[in-house]
């Protein structure tokens, strides 16, 4: 890369999208602070409430439960997703024409539209009419996903690992592929087992890549909508409710302004925290 | 070894490919089969279900709405994203580096927290329930992605 010259009206080339992004998050993002520390009662007229909503949300166990669930299910996620995808990557073919072929048909989930994920694993998984509900009912275990809670959690994980194990593999294949054959050649004239291969050549090499895919799919599964909303909508009960879906519950279900906009700053920080210090550590581990 | 090797990326693929398959066999068959009996593929084969998609206006008005919000977001994202890309990759400016963790930050925003502001500021300048007003919304999201990949 060119090396950067320091050259202050660069700004104006920065200008159009700092306004347009400032148009769309500054303001909405001030007005949810200001909502967050006031009191409506229609008719714009407002009423200053200090960090009461702050407090009731914080307290309400109904806050808890989604944050919880919120936490467990992007814990199973990330427990599953990262090891799968690169158990996946190193069983691909290195070369040859297959490669590309497993690339294409695993990349397809990719690149279907969130909502037709959900739509699809509803009919997929129609205890009566659906394949997947059919070949578990028939394994003998009772499962409808509209009705028990289990199998409404067991739907929607099965739905994300679908969705986006293949991005950890291509991130993960990608990194393998860049391996040299020299460090194969070396570890096998050591004498080296499988497993201090994987240990001490394959797994630092992929150490930066799976980073980024832990980042990329914590803030994914953790700011999780669409799907489970088009999938069971929060149900059965509130038992696949999570913080997105609940915030748009209190939001837009119920106009309540300024718990729904104390719960969003709340929600806001806890993804920017974690970010960040993901964020931090990588950069850290990097400059070592 | 070499063939459990070979298995594994198999059955993975045939995992994702399942439910596309169920899709496509739902597409082909009629209402009642669908609801009346369960198979694997379609006994009445039929095309009913695209021929209801390409000529019932409410179904391919959806189609065009998508298309023109893909047309504007797009057009939009790039407009803006491409010179400051450039200058984020060609200079060094003040305060750069926070204006790019800034932009990131945005990507990392969940989209509900902006749901209820965006539902009144484009209310407050008339833009709700237009194309534009989702795909200035989307842009949101976009213009920091395109910035960070361009």
């Amino acid at each position: 890369m060119a090396r950067k010259t320091t050259n202050q009206k660069a700004w104006f080339l920065v200008i159009p999208v700092v306004l347009l992004v400032a148009f769309n998050a500054i303001i909405p993002l001030m007005t949810v602070v200001n909502y967050s520390f006031q009191e409506t009662f229609g008719d714009n007229v407002f009423f200053w409430e200090g960090v009461k909503w702050y407090e009731q949300v914080l307290r309400s166990s109904r806050f808890h439960d989604s944050l919880l669930r919120q936490i467990i299910f992007t814990s199973i996620i990330l427990v599953i997703e990262i090891p799968l995808g690169v158990a996946i990557a190193l069983a691909m073919p290195k070369k040859g024409i297959w490669v590309s072929v497993c690339l294409v048909l695993m990349a397809l989930p990719l690149l279907i539209p969130w909502n037709v994920v959900g739509a699809m694993w509803n009919i997929y998984a129609l205890p009566e009419l659906g394949l997947l509900g059919r070949i578990i009912n028939g394994m003998g275990f009772d499962y409808n996903f509209t009705q028990g809670p289990l199998a409404a959690w067991f739907t929607t994980i099965m739905m994300d690992v679908w969705h986006w194990t293949s991005l950890v593999v291509l991130l993960a294949y990608a990194a393998l592929s860049s391996i040299p054959d020299a460090y194969y050649q070396a570890a096998k004239i050591d004498g080296a087992t499988p497993w201090a291969v994987f240990r001490y050549i394959q797994l630092p090499k992929m150490k930066r890549v799976l980073t980024i895919a832990i980042l990329l799919r914590f803030m994914d599964s953790f700011m999780i909508y669409t799907e489970p909303f088009v999938l069971t909508g929060g149900g059965p009960g509130n038992t696949t409710t999570f913080l997105s879906i609940d915030l748009v519950k209190i939001a837009l279900g119920q106009f309540d302004l300024g718990p729904a906009a104390a719960m969003s700053l709340i929600y806001f920080l806890i993804v920017l925290l974690t970010s960040w210090i993901f964020y931090t550590l990588m950069m850290n581990n990097e400059e070592k | 070894m070499r063939r459990i090797t070979w298995l594994v990326p198999t059955l993975y693929i045939i995992f994702l490919m399942m439910p596309i398959y169920w899709l496509i066999n739902m597409s082909f068959k009629t209402t009642n089969e669908i609801l009346g009996s369960f198979t694997l593929w379609p006994k009445e084969f039929t095309l009913d279900n695209y021929i209801t998609i390409f000529t019932d206006p409410t179904w391919y008005n959806g189609y065009f709405n998508s298309l023109t919000y893909v047309v504007m977001n797009t057009v939009i994202s790039v407009t803006v994203a491409l010179p400051a890309a450039y200058a984020f990759s060609r200079y060094r400016f003040l305060g750069e580096k926070h204006l790019f963790f800034w932009l990131l930050t945005n990507r990392m925003a969940p989209p509900a927290v902006f749901a209820l502001p965006f539902f009144q500021l484009y209310s407050a300048v008339n833009l709700f329930d237009t194309p534009l007003a989702v795909a200035l919304a989307h842009t949101l999201f976009n213009v920091p992605l395109a910035v960070w990949i361009l």
